[in-house]
């Protein structure tokens, strides 16, 4: 017994100790080395693992018995707290449902687990229904009033009619044309090559290889062949089309046009933008821009217009380059 | 009837099968353009006749370099015109109809190729066990497996009668030039399936005449079974041809004229990994469906015997589905990569365009069968005395499943109201936003199979106490395994944001790695470990919770939803062409059916295929009562759970 | 939990958990965005009657020599091949060296005659007699391309020939050893040099123009009357021009020049504007000499009175240019209506309109005078001109009118 006991004490320290890795990154993300992103995980993690510790003491500490029926909604509300307030900037209702429906069933899941755990959490449940004690019938009898009014309030508000702006399914990356027409040249898009991508040789850069200028500096008097093309293409960027009125001084679309519109323009320095996207998509759609968006992606729902007729097809590739440089993410490639 | 004096007559069959075999290879050698003018009286001839430009230089579609030419010697893909090259049911949609016939035929195909495989090596353990009666106990599961399969192998052929009929009817064009290009290999089609038949029944009505003994008849036996696997593998591999020309179509030239070369219509781009990945897949889902069998046997059993045999039925299957589970996400993986390679544009309609939504689905679907998979381990662990040291450990176990889930549900493209979006400031969340990504959702997957693998090594050592010496270095070992396949797991999915593209693709291998070796070096420690430990008390098989079979119901259901569901997406990626780029669809349904109406269907389909099962079910209980009970498993009899 | 049950009830248990599972997943999915995926529309046919015949033809040599100065590479010594491949068999100029196939030559001009016939005359004389033998021998249609020879003008004969070389096989020019009945020439659209259909009809066109008789141009009538279908232009890909600068909407951009300005704006359209070639004859705004004028506007009562009412704001004559391009209805010069575009505020950058405004602001009676301009009668100011017997003018009457 007493094995087993020992035991018992050893996993929950060792399972303490895997949470060591977990708390240094969340150092290092208080001093900035990791993202947002990051370190919002790192901070989920912790909470789950906190609230798991907390009811440890509460348990094994303070000799506190938290009845399993009771436990569910604790942890329900707990985890609608952590998506509704904790996680900000407000994630829209579909996610929250959608986190909270994944909740619900890992709750269920918890009560369950073990045949103790499930007679701690159906014993009331069934004394409730069948017992004959007052207690019981007193819980029987709200329960029956309770749950229907739920579903009646429930019914209400969904018939209740509703003037909020109706929501928008749009695809933000639709698939691309196999192939695009632009100054009466066919682009083919799985094929096409950036024509500025290129090495202090002249030859085709391999993506990942233009790491070596990030960061460089591409106005001093004797630059690679490549910054020269980031140069050129932040001028169109910043100049000949001012794309950082809409996508932002750090492309990170807050340009000061950028809330004139709905949708908000595109967060290139966001990983979910151009670094999931080939070089040759975001031609298509510096190119083709809203008009030539299929129908799932809304084309009357963007504003970036065909830069096709303001500037060459040189000028576009040139931009792109700059776009990936400026935000140092690669683009997608396939090889 | 073979019998074990009649050794001559069985060696003859066994030679007249073997010639069988070979007739059936020999078109393959003859499968050339001018052998072809010879075939035409098969059944299967094309609906137009070939005329013109035969034997002119046509360039291939698909193929570059030597293989780019080849010979014309097809017509072209007929043009489709509606209503003429289709036919329909009054309104409803003909494509429905098509999709429900094809469905239930996949699935009995399915089940009838996965449970060969599982009896082979069911029979196989039995065979190889030293202990008799656990070899014993394992052969009567492989036959009792067998004798479920054999009634649905007729449905299946029944179901793809139904399946040509209704494709003849419906899309009579479409099948016709369909039928034109695999014309060469389409009779071998047929005559491998009656050989598979022939094959079926020798091995299942052969089973006990060939195993009176420890002689070497079982393992003629074993070899039949094997025949019997690689029939129903080049099976499935021909019918998974059609798809794979259908999405990414080669050896034919732009307008679809057959250019001579059927090695090259059958070795399309997506071929490989789409066979991996179906085999897999199959697999997984036969184990999901014997399991729920050996579920609804246990629930209804009025033994205790029956409960236990059945109990460890269910968990043997339930093993066998997880095992082709789990390589299951990396076949995605590499059969996506393959999409992108061939056509970035089908890889984005699937990722991030038109159908993304379906992979919301599928992630759903997956997290359902890992956390079930987990739920039903702690279930079992419920009839292992001494498993309560570790139940403390579940509740981490869950956490660590849950927060895996919910980054890997997390959209790219999030559904909001214009407010929402005001709100978060973005299509992207800063936060969540980072989960839509695939960096993200490996890093989840991977970490929900090293979880799973670490509940099944907790299972494993339930009811047991270890004494070997190095108890404690195996321990550290083990758990320092773990930590770092998380932590290597975790940090390759964090770095992964900052790199290309290409780069991140290359990062998947070590995390599969990490995870790979969780499962085999993790398992196979932690196996070592318990060599000559002490038993708690022997497993109570049949004492198991109802809510483990019932989780073994869900199991079952999700396994085969995720297959409908994903064949609905492998079918619409194809947008509104019959044979992609080739063979556009002019008919009234050419449009893709949005998510909900599949998710309908795929209900409707999955319910249809159980009832049917319910069926065959019932029809080997019908057998089972005529014949006594072969079950000899009784309560708390001493097998290991790891003896596999 | 555990009693023992029939397996009846298990099966409507089941059965119940079933419906349960599958109803949570369809609803899930239901719940889920709906986005149905329509097929596209089938590509829409480009309207070719707009295409001159003088751009098919120009487009038909470059398919046939890559180039549309073929004499020109010929000189540089190299050969004018192009994506048709034509001149590696086919004759068209007396320096190219190519006998395989029929001579293509057409230059009226030329010695002996033989050469002055034009391959669209010659065509008119292939239907003839041989061309019935030909259309016995592939009364089933030729082997290669199915098609049973049947044109029955030059044009038709032109085009059949493409399609279907087999189909007529000038004497002399066959395969060895087929007696003149099977042809060199590969099938043009097939692979590998696989013409679209407008690409042929190009190269004829090129052929029927050659002597410079558009009246002889059949090639697009001859393509559908022979294929009895309309021709249908391919969806994109045509076409292989040079890149060019893109034309947006005008924009007046700081790199510009002042004449190219004033072109884009269109102000010469209303305006006389010293020093700009192509703005001398606007007779409905006033003429734009403001280092004279704007000083002068901005003192005028009925500027002030302007300025009163809240509508003007300049205080320069710098101001006074900006604020009359921006914003035309801010001050009216006496004697005009409101009637200058207004949308000039998004056409300029701040740089073009720096560019204008310094040019304009440097324009004065002396400019204009230089060049013979003078006010429109109808502005306030009056002439800026001397009188006529002072006489600089012989230009000025021919001007205004």
């Amino acid at each position: 017994m007493f094995n087993i006991r020992k035991k018992t004490m050893l996993t929950q320290v060792l399972f303490l100790l895997l949470a060591l890795p977990v708390v240094s990154w969340a150092g290092g993300g208080a001093t900035g080395f990791i993202d947002a992103g990051t370190f919002a995980l790192v901070i989920e993690v912790g909470l789950v693992l906190g609230a798991i510790f907390l009811g440890w003491i509460v348990k094994h500490k303070m000799g506190i018995t938290i009845p399993k029926l009771l436990q569910a909604p604790i942890l329900y509300i707990l985890a609608y707290i952590n998506f509704r307030v904790i996680l900000q900037p407000p994630i829209p209702f579909s996610l929250l449902a959608m986190y909270m429906g994944v909740c619900t069933l890992v709750i269920l899941c918890y009560c369950t687990i073990t045949t103790e755990s499930w007679e701690a959490f159906s014993g009331p449940i069934a004394s409730m229904l069948r017992d004959d004690h007052t207690k019981a019938k007193m819980s029987r009898y709200a329960t029956f009033l309770i749950l229907p009014g739920l579903i009646a309030a429930q019914t209400y508000n969904t018939m209740l009619p509703k003037f909020g702006e109706p929501i928008e399914l749009r695809t933000v990356h639709p698939a691309p044309p196999a192939s695009i027409n632009v100054h009466k040249k066919l682009v083919t898009l799985q094929t096409a090559e950036n024509p500025f991508r290129v090495g202090d040789d002249g030859e085709y850069l391999k993506v990942g290889d233009e790491s070596k200028y990030f960061g460089g500096n591409s106005w001093t008097g004797d630059v690679p062949r490549f910054l020269q093309e980031v140069r050129e293409g932040g001028v169109v960027f910043f100049g000949t089309a001012g794309c950082f009125f809409c996508h932002g001084d750090n492309l990170d679309g807050r340009g000061p046009f950028s809330f004139a519109f709905n949708p908000i323009p595109a967060n290139f320095a966001d990983p979910g933008t151009i670094a999931q996207l080939q070089e040759t998509f975001v031609f298509w759609r510096v190119a083709k821009g809203g008009p030539d968006l299929s129908r799932e992606a809304f084309p009357w729902a963007s504003a970036m217009p065909p830069w096709e007729k303001h500037l060459t097809t040189n000028e576009i590739w040139k931009v792109i380059v700059f776009e990936y440089w400026h935000t140092g993410f690669f683009p997608r490639t396939w090889g | 009837m073979f019998s074990v004096n009649n050794k001559k007559k069985k060696i003859g069959a066994l030679i007249l099968l073997s010639m069988i075999g070979m007739l059936l290879l020999l078109p393959f050698a003859q499968m050339d353009v001018s052998a072809q003018g010879k075939e035409e009286a098969a059944a299967e001839e094309s609906a137009e006749p070939a005329e013109g430009e035969i034997g002119s230089k046509g360039k291939d579609k698909q193929y570059g370099g030597v293989n780019e030419f080849g010979i014309v010697s097809g017509p072209p893909a007929p043009e489709m015109v509606y209503p003429d090259s289709y036919g329909s049911y009054g309104d409803y949609q003909s494509r429905t109809l098509l999709w429900v016939s094809n469905q239930q035929h996949l699935y009995f195909g399915s089940f009838v190729l996965a449970v060969p495989m599982f009896v082979f090596v069911m029979e196989l353990i039995g065979a190889t066990q030293k202990d008799r009666k656990v070899g014993k106990k394992f052969d009567d599961l492989a036959h009792e497996m067998m004798k479920i399969s054999l009634t649905a192998y007729s449905v299946t052929a029944i179901l793809g009668g139904i399946l040509i009929f209704t494709f003849l009817a419906l899309y009579p064009g479409f099948f016709g030039y369909l039928a034109s290009i695999f014309k060469p290999v389409m009779h071998i089609y047929a005559l491998l399936f009656i050989l598979e038949s022939g094959v079926l029944y020798v091995y299942y009505y052969g089973w006990d005449a060939m195993n009176d003994g420890n002689g070497n008849w079982k393992w003629t036996h074993l070899g039949i079974s094997c025949i019997l696997n690689a029939i129903g593998i080049v099976l499935m591999v021909m019918a998974n041809t059609w798809i794979g020309f259908m999405m990414s179509p080669a050896g034919v030239d732009e307008s679809g004229r057959f250019l001579g070369d059927i090695w090259k219509v059958i070795h399309t781009p997506l071929m490989v990994p789409i066979v991996i990945h179906r085999i897999l897949g199959n697999a997984a889902f036969g184990g999901g469906v014997v399991g729920a069998y050996a579920a609804f046997r246990f629930l209804s059993s009025k033994t205790l015997e029956e409960k236990a045999h059945y109990d460890w039925m269910s968990y043997i299957a339930m093993f066998m589905g997880i095992l082709n589970l789990i390589p299951l996400p990396f076949a995605g993986y590499w059969l996506m990569r393959e999409i992108y390679a061939y056509r970035q544009q089908m890889g984005i309609t699937l990722m991030g365009g038109l159908l993304a939504w379906v992979f919301i689905m599928q992630a759903t679907m997956i997290a359902t069968l890992f956390i079930t998979v987990n739920y039903y381990l702690f279930q079992a662990m419920g009839r292992m005395p001494g498993a309560e040291r570790y139940y403390p450990a579940f509740k981490f176990l869950l956490a660590i499943l849950v927060i895996s889930t919910i980054s890997w549900l997390t959209p790219h493209t999030l559904v909001m109201t214009p407010a929402e979006l005001k709100a978060m400031g973005g299509q992207q969340h800063p936060v969540v936003g980072n989960y839509g990504v695939m960096s993200a959702k490996n890093t989840a997957i991977n970490t929900m199979i090293t979880t799973t693998v670490l509940t099944f090594c907790l299972y494993q050592r339930a009811n047991r106490i270890i004494t070997v010496p190095w108890a404690w270095k195996g321990n550290c070992f083990l758990i320092l395994l773990f930590a770092m396949a998380w932590v290597n797991i975790l940090f390759l999915g964090i770095y992964g944001y900052f790199i290309p593209a290409n780069v991140r693709i290359g990062l998947s291998v070590p995390q599969v790695v990490s995870t790979l070796t969780t499962l085999f070096v993790g398992v196979a420690v932690n196996t070592k470990m318990l060599k000559g430990s002490k038993e708690v008390a022997p497993i109570r098989w049949g004492q198991m919770s109802v809510r483990g079979a019932y989780a073994l119901f869900l199991l079952a259901v999700a396994f085969t939803w995720t297959m409908a569901v994903m064949g609905y997406l492998r079918s619409s990626v194809r947008l509104h062409w019959h044979v992609n780029e080739i063979m556009r669809d002019n008919s009234p349904w050419a449009f893709t059916n949005p998510l909900g109406y599949a998710g309908n269907i795929n209900s409707m389909n999955v319910l249809l295929f159980w009832t049917m099962l319910l069926f065959v079910f019932w029809l080997s209980s019908l057998a089972a009562k005529k014949a006594p009970s072969k079950v000899t498993a009784d309560a708390g009899e001493a097998v290991p759970a790891a003896s596999h | 939990m555990a009693k023992k049950k029939g397996a009846g009830t298990i099966v409507i248990k089941v059965a119940l958990w079933y419906m349960f599972i599958l109803g949570a997943f369809a609803g899930y999915t239901n719940w889920l965005p709906q986005i149905r995926g329509d097929a596209p529309e089938a590509a829409e046919a480009i309207n070719l009657d707009e295409v001159t015949p003088d751009q098919l033809s120009t487009m038909g040599e470059k398919i046939i020599f890559g180039s549309n100065d073929p004499l020109g590479v010929l000189a540089k010594g190299e050969g004018p091949i192009g994506k048709g491949q034509c001149p590696l068999c086919h004759r068209f100029f007396l320096e190219q060296k190519a006998d395989r196939c029929p001579n293509l030559l057409a230059l009226p001009e030329m010695e002996p005659p033989l050469l002055k016939i034009s391959e669209e005359a010659r065509s008119h004389e292939r239907v003839k007699g041989r061309y019935e033998e030909f259309k016995k021998l592939h009364a089933n249609g030729e082997k290669n391309s199915g098609i049973v020879p049947h044109a029955t003008t030059g044009g038709e004969y032109l085009i059949e020939s493409e399609y279907c070389p087999n189909c007529f096989v000038v004497v002399g020019f066959g395969l060895k050893g087929t007696n003149d009945t099977v042809s060199p020439m590969p099938i043009i659209n097939k692979p590998p040099i696989e013409l679209a259909d407008t690409e042929i009809v190009a190269v004829v066109s090129f052929l029927q123009l050659r002597d410079g008789d558009e009246s002889k141009w059949t090639a697009k009538d001859s393509w559908e009357s022979y294929f009895g279908k309309e021709l249908a232009a391919p969806a994109e890909g045509e076409g292989e021009e040079e890149e060019e600068k893109p034309k947006g909407p005008p924009v007046a951009l700081g790199s510009m020049t002042v004449d190219e300005i004033v072109k884009e704006m269109t102000c010469f359209a209303c305006h006389k504007i010293p020093g700009v070639a192509i703005a001398k004859t606007g007779m409905i705004g006033p003429l734009l000499i403001e280092k004279t004028n704007a000083p002068n506007r901005i003192k005028s009562p009925e500027y002030k009175k302007a300025v009163k009412e809240g509508k003007a704001h300049a205080t320069t004559p710098r101001e006074y240019v900006i604020e009359s391009i921006m914003d035309p209805g801010a001050f009216i010069v006496p004697g005009f209506a409101d009637d200058m575009l207004k949308d000039f505020r998004h056409k300029f950058t701040v740089s073009g309109l720096d560019v204008m405004v310094d040019y304009l602001l440097n324009q004065d009676v002396a400019s204009a005078v230089a060049e013979g301009m003078d006010r429109l009668p109808n502005e306030k100011e009056g002439s800026i001109l001397p009188p006529p017997e002072a006489s600089l003018g012989e230009v000025k009457s021919g001007d205004l009118s």
